[in-house]
């Protein structure tokens, strides 16, 4: 599975890597919005205008979310977010979501780890790539060549990066067999 | 790939996560539950979201084309339908103006113009 992603010029004349994404609402419709890739967020997190298009209760949570410049309080609501996938297709995200509730706290929502981290994340300024697969088709993909007019063929290492993992995983599984 | 394949990867992406940082998050992470992926099948549903989609591009084009005049909006909530500016103090009020005026637009979007330009560090 591959999700495109593109870099946006954002309010302070700064390009930054993003993701289209649209948002179910309370009414069925649909609430459109940009995320930021951002692979130090632990998890996905709404800005207070998203959230508030989505005219969703939010249950309070019961821990205030971190990040660098303090914490802030938020929600949590249950939704679905929908991306665009190769050849026209759509993915759809179900579960739950924490949101800002103070629109000063974050002005883009971010796209977290408990969504990037089912992919290999390709966050490429030079190439102008923004991307999301899914490691055991992605590389199918790359040895059927399907992807190599857009992305580099260098990306090919992340044959190597994942058969690492794997040997890892199975190494993690022995010793806990072991134990 | 399968529906079951999926759903595997997004608890493998879960607990990798959760691994990922230290104990003192592990509360937060854990009040939410797990992402569930769902690869969409029905064609209309599909084609209706790259309709939007469209329709946002639209509008997001329309904004890089205004940008200096859209970002000078500092500390406001804008919206952006019909390919037309909607400036307010709160997602509602810039929400319901922008719905009243383009009602068929679904591709419309708000986004928050922070009061202060410069670097910033997300990390939540």
């Amino acid at each position: 599975m591959r999700i495109d992603g593109s870099w946006r010029l954002c309010d302070d004349g700064i390009v930054r890597p993003v993701v289209w994404g649209e948002l179910r609402a309370s009414d069925g419709s649909w609430v459109q919005a940009f995320f930021l890739t951002d692979c130090a967020a632990d998890r996905t997190v709404l800005s207070e205008n998203v959230w508030r298009g989505l005219g969703l209760p939010g249950v309070a949570a019961t821990h205030r979310l971190e990040g660098v410049g303090g914490s802030a309080a938020s929600v949590v609501v249950e939704t679905q977010i929908r991306m665009a996938r190769e050849a026209g297709q759509t993915v759809l995200f179900k579960g739950q979501f924490a949101a800002f509730t103070d629109p000063a706290a974050l002005d883009i929502s971010v796209l977290g780890r408990d969504i990037t981290n089912m992919f290999a994340l390709i966050v490429d300024r030079p190439q102008d790539v923004v991307c999301l697969l899914v490691e055991d088709i992605s590389t199918r993909f790359y040895k059927d060549e399907i992807l190599s007019v857009n992305l580099p063929t260098r990306y090919d290492s992340t044959t190597n990066l994942n058969e690492k993992r794997r040997r890892s995983q199975r190494t993690r599984a022995k010793l806990k067999k072991s134990c | 790939m399968s529906e079951g394949r999926v759903a595997g990867l997004a608890q493998q992406g879960v607990s990798h996560a959760g691994r990922a940082k230290a104990s003192a998050r592990r509360d937060t992470m854990a009040e939410l539950s797990p992402v569930l992926v769902e690869e969409e099948t029905d064609p209309v549903e599909t084609e209706r979201a790259r309709i939007r989609r469209e329709r946002f591009e639209r509008n997001w084009a329309w904004l890089e084309k205004h940008a200096a005049d859209v970002y000078r909006h500092r500390g406001k909530i804008i919206a952006i339908a019909g390919q037309k500016l909607f400036v307010g103090d709160t997602t509602d009020e810039v929400l319901a103006r922008a719905k009243a005026a383009y009602p068929e637009d679904d591709g419309l979007f708000t986004r928050i113009i922070p009061r202060e330009r410069g670097p910033r560090i997300y990390a939540y």
